[in-house]
């Protein structure tokens, strides 16, 4: 029954024992009473008074339910309505009532509550985000690990793996999940470490002597590789039961080379001894014995020259294993030429030291990189301080096997002299207090300086062991984009009277690339990259590039994905053209532009000059039509034939800045043949580049 | 006319040994022990081939090599470094240098005459 009804029914209750207590005074009186006149007046009275009492309790009891019951039944369900669904619900309460600030106490508790919910919502929520942060994280180091990882429940059988332990199990189809550990890894030395492990966890020492981990060497089933291990156990907590987490590093390979280092040793002192005794006794002999009969003095003669051979012989091999154990003791790891220098430049702006541009194209070295930087950092400071130059480049060429890191300056080659003063100098920085000659030494390397080919220049040349990953070149050769000849260059061509004359190599140039969604700029096909790097004086200066991913706002179509290898996910949070266009025309100046088949670049950019607000009015040259200048005798025109033409290795291939890269040492090369051929100044260039367009043009019609 | 060798190396044993060898090729042979004394005795005389030590006191033979190569009367002059390294990097370092050709030691005396041979016959080439 709700409250209101209870509220009126005691009221009629009320009014009924009101009746029966008028009735009962009226039937009381009536018999005491014998005048009927008199009896009548005091009934109708009664009837009265009872009938204005029940108005007067009526009025109470309506003025009582509508300032009180009813509220009070209204702020029930909205104290529901708050617990239950809404925690702000406004009170829509008469305007008098008689709950005093109960119901304001009631919207407080509202919001309060409110509050309370979103703060432990925000908490799970922030929580959880947390949580999977830490996951991806955890999944991403585990990854990267270099480190094999396995964690296994105390059966053996395998909980998770990362992909670094599969490549040391050879991928070994026993590493699975739910599989036994003991398929891959030899049992004994596992069972026993855990056993360890166990004791310790009962007898509850951990202290520093025994620790939390175990490290020991066990070996893979499949190939007996030895794999140094560590072994860690996680007791049984509430419902997770207790596992064990071990990290496998193969050590097959230092423990070869410790064992060729033992054996090196032994035999240097057991090779070495026997001839070197023979020769110690017929020498001591002779010299002993002048007198000697001629024919014995002989014998001993081809005694000191048959030792002679063997000991040099012996010697030989020795310094040759000397040379491969020391170059394998350090670690040296692939590391780009151009993060290396990146580093040293960092370096001298941060403590000052000379102004250093990374020219050239950058290579893979197999390097300290650490202590390499420090080496390149110091030698950069001494050329700094020895020529009184505080500009230099850093260049890197690739040599027989090896990088040279050159250290390019205008003046003359430092006297080897002094640099030998240099290289027995201790290293700043560097750890464990080495002379840069160590660190040299390291890498199998040295340094000197001599003429720079260009003239007026000299370097100091640190050769360093190149990477493989040099001659690493993708698998799929892909075809070139077909010539484009429905635009001129030369159309648009704004007035570039003040670089007409000027000499070719005096220019500034930013030779770019594009990666598209296709070929037809008119039918909806889109830039997605734009790579470009600038080229001053002949030096490509590879610091001072330019390398974007721009969104197409369209789908990249799987066909042309082999092409650049950009797929839809990498470009989806990458601005778009109207963004990275300005961006290109602040990077690229009053350049002049180079690009091979120039004409496709420049009609995707012309296309969009408009909604982008930038006009790119750089005069343009185009390596394709100077390589036709220069070779009418071959039809073929890729970059990488005339790469090959001309000598360059080709690498890198297919990125824009790649594509770049390779163009701008091809458009160097380029230019000092066009400088023979007599052609020195931007207009006799363009005019050349024109005729060219033209003919080709025409033949592209049959 | 016979061709004639410089040797420069600071030790005497090794000295003895060459200039031997040098004479009984049919040379006419020259010895000094020092860079200095090199680069006086080019300046002296001409010789056709230097048999050249790296690690030498005073001047060393990376930079007789180059003040040789610097000079442009001496361009003719043959050079045969003498290195007690044997790392590739060593025979790189003495070619950037200017030398023809490098000889790591310990070296057979018949490898000695085998490449001045060579290196003096080019000479007509």
């Amino acid at each position: 029954m709700g409250n209101r009804k209870k509220f009126w029914g005691l009221l009629a209750g009320i009014i009924a024992l009101e009746f029966l207590l008028f009735a009962v005074i009226g039937w009381k009186l009536t018999s005491i009473i014998d005048d009927p006149y008199l009896e009548t007046q005091v009934l109708l009275y009664l009837g009265i008074g009872t009938m204005l009492l029940t108005t007067v309790l009526a009025m109470l009891w309506a003025v009582l339910d509508s300032a009180l019951v009813k509220p009070l039944e209204a702020l029930s369900r909205v104290t529901e309505i708050i617990v239950g669904a809404n925690p702000v619900h406004t009170l829509e309460l008469p305007s008098f009532h008689l709950l005093g600030d109960i119901p304001d106490k009631v919207h407080n508790l509202g919001v309060a509550l409110e509050k309370t919910k979103q703060e432990v919502v925000e908490a799970i929520v922030s929580g959880t985000v947390g949580i999977e942060e830490q996951k991806v994280q955890l999944e991403t180091v585990l990854k990267e690990l270099k480190e094999g990882v396995v964690v296994c429940d105390t059966e053996g059988r395998i909980l998770l793996y990362n992909a670094a332990a599969q490549r040391l199990f050879r991928n070994s189809e026993a590493l699975g999940l739910r599989r036994s550990l003991y398929g891959i890894c030899t049992r004994a030395p596992i069972e026993h470490t855990l056993e360890l492990l166990h004791q310790w966890e009962a007898s509850g020492e951990k202290d520093g002597r025994k620790g939390t981990d175990v490290q020991f060497v066990c070996a893979t089933i499949k190939e007996g590789a030895l794999l140094h291990s560590r072994m860690s156990l996680i007791p049984a907590k509430g419902k997770m039961k207790s596992v064990f987490i071990m990290t496998f590093d193969d050590v097959t390979y230092q423990v070869n080379v410790l064992e060729r280092r033992d054996n090196l040793l032994r035999s240097m002192v057991d090779k070495l001894r026997a001839p070197l005794a023979n020769l110690n006794a017929a020498a001591e002999n002779l010299s002993a014995h002048p007198e000697m009969p001629q024919e014995r003095r002989k014998a001993f003669d081809n005694v000191i020259a048959q030792e002679s051979t063997m000991l040099t012989e012996r010697f030989e091999s020795i310094a040759k294993e000397c040379r491969f154990l020391f170059s394998t003791q350090w670690l040296l790891a692939d590391v780009y030429s151009a993060d290396l220098i990146g580093c040293v430049i960092r370096r001298l702006e941060q403590r000052g030291g000379p102004k250093v541009t990374i020219i050239g194209v950058p290579l893979w070295l197999h390097a300290d990189s650490h202590s390499m930087m420090l080496v390149m950092e110091f030698l950069a400071r001494r050329v700094q301080e020895t020529c009184h130059t505080s500009e230099i480049d850093i260049e890197a060429l690739l040599g027989d096997r090896r990088v040279y890191l050159d250290i390019v300056w205008k003046g003359d080659p430092i006297p080897q002299s002094e640099v030998e003063v240099w290289v027995r100098q201790p290293l700043p920085d560097s750890i464990g207090a080495v002379k840069v000659a160590d660190i040299l030494e390291r890498h199998g390397s040295d340094v000197w300086s001599q003429q720079s080919r260009r003239k007026g220049y000299a370097i100091l040349r640190t050769p360093v062991p190149a990477s493989r990953r040099q001659w690493e070149v993708p698998a799929e050769k892909l075809p070139e984009r077909p010539e484009f000849y429905d635009f001129s260059l030369a159309d648009e061509r704004r007035d570039i009277s003040e670089l007409a004359e000027k000499p070719l190599s005096s220019l500034t140039y930013v030779v770019f690339d594009t990666e598209t969604t296709g070929l037809r700029p008119s039918e909806g096909d889109e830039v997605i990259s734009i790579g470009g790097v600038t080229v001053i004086n002949r030096r490509i200066l590879s610091g001072e590039s330019f390398e974007r991913l721009v969104n197409p706002m369209r789908p990249i179509p799987q066909s042309s994905v082999r092409f650049h290898g950009i797929t839809d996910d990498m470009i989806k949070d990458k601005p778009p053209i109207q963004v990275v266009l300005p961006q290109f025309k602040a990077f690229v100046g009053d350049a002049v532009l180079v690009a091979h088949n120039a004409a496709f670049d420049m009609k995707f950019i012309r296309l969009k000059e408009g909604e982008c607000g930038v006009k790119f009015d750089n005069p343009v040259l185009d390596t394709l039509l100077l390589s036709v200048f220069l070779h009418d005798h071959t039809p073929d025109h890729t970059l990488d034939a005339i790469a090959k033409r001309v000598g360059l290795e080709i690498r890198g291939r297919h990125t824009a800045l790649g594509d770049s890269l390779l163009t701008a040492q091809i458009f160097v090369r380029l230019l000092d043949l066009l400088e023979t051929r007599g052609i020195t100044t931007l207009n006799e260039v363009l005019e050349a580049s024109e005729k060219v367009f033209k003919v080709r043009k025409q033949q592209a019609r049959f | 006319m016979s061709k004639s060798i410089l040797i420069v190396d600071d030790e005497p044993n090794i000295i003895l040994s060459l200039e031997y060898l040098m004479e009984q090729a049919g040379y006419e042979v020259r010895t000094v022990n020092d860079g200095e004394g090199a680069l006086e005795s080019v300046k002296e005389k001409l010789p056709d081939l230097i048999l050249l030590d790296v690690m030498l006191p005073k001047v060393d033979g990376y930079e007789v090599c180059r003040e040789i190569r610097a000079n442009p009367a001496w361009k003719d002059v043959r050079i045969i470094m003498l290195t007690a390294k044997g790392r590739e990097v060593d025979q790189e370092k003495g070619l950037a240098f200017g030398a023809d050709d490098y000889i790591t030691k310990p070296f057979s005396t018949s490898e000695v005459v085998r490449k001045v041979k060579k290196i003096l016959s080019e000479d007509f080439d």
